[in-house]
């Protein structure tokens, strides 16, 4: 598996956790809403393995205290780990760009 | 580059559901004094229902079965809370004992509702604004 495979993939699950993320914050305030999540690691592997599934997590209780609509949405918890999927997101970029960049150098002989 | 379009429609679904909270928000402030209304009796209080659904084109929700949802106002309900009564003898709505019934609408609930409303609206728009960056971001592969 070439690294462009493996940035490809990620790039995408990425892409999907942003998608859980905005789903959560989207329903801060829906009685009964459980928040969701994905495990990145896992759902990378699964992807090399060739699946296309992908598992959610629901979280059937907040930790600490349960809010009365029970609702398990942290909206902190949350927003730090849309910053720091979208900061994976542009380092994963920055990483292809690099690649073909080098692809590109090599092909032009060295120039 | 559908599914980044998908992620928005979910931020956008939840503005939406906390404008329309900011609307109801702002009708049950304005009408905190109404005692005459269309159906008779003083104003009552709006409620917003919110439920979990799922705003994405298809192929794509059937990858998480389903279970990313956006969000939508199901309803807007009237409150069923007991109206306040005081006394006003004189006021054309005030009853026989001079017993005038005002909306079961109280100013601190919908403030600390509108603030609620507000920051959700604004955690919803940095979603977009952070999912736009990374579309952005992604345009810049191979450049």
């Amino acid at each position: 598996m070439s690294v462009t495979d493996v940035i490809e993939k990620a790039l995408y699950v990425r892409s999907r956790y942003q998608k859980v993320i905005a789903g959560n914050i989207a329903n801060v305030d829906t009685p009964g809403y459980k928040e969701k999540d994905i495990d990145f690691e896992r759902e990378l592997a699964g992807r090399m393995k060739g699946s296309k599934e992908v598992e959610v997590i629901e979280t059937p209780q907040q930790e600490g205290f349960t809010r009365l609509d029970e609702n398990t949405v942290n909206v902190e918890d949350q927003v730090v780990k849309m910053t720091e999927n979208s900061l994976m997101f542009s380092a994963l970029v920055t990483a292809i760009t690099k690649k073909f960049s080098l692809m590109r150098y090599v092909i032009n002989g060295g120039r | 580059m559908k599914s980044m379009f998908d992620i928005m429609k979910i931020s956008s679904s939840g503005m939406r559901a906390q404008r329309t909270r900011l609307e109801v928000v702002a009708q049950n402030m304005a009408n905190v004094h109404t005692t005459r209304t269309e159906e008779g009796g003083p104003y009552r209080k709006k409620d917003v229902v919110l439920t979990a659904q799922d705003v994405s084109e298809a192929k794509f929700s059937r990858i998480f079965g389903g279970k990313v949802e956006g969000v939508k106002v199901e309803d807007v309900i009237e409150s069923a809370k007991p109206f306040e009564r005081i006394q006003s003898p004189g006021h054309p709505d005030a009853d026989k004992e001079g017993y005038l019934t005002l909306p079961n609408v109280n100013i601190m609930e919908e403030m600390t509702d509108m603030i609620s409303a507000t920051r959700a609206y604004e955690a919803n728009s940095s979603v977009l604004q952070t999912t736009k960056q990374m579309v952005q971001k992604s345009l810049e592969i191979a450049r």
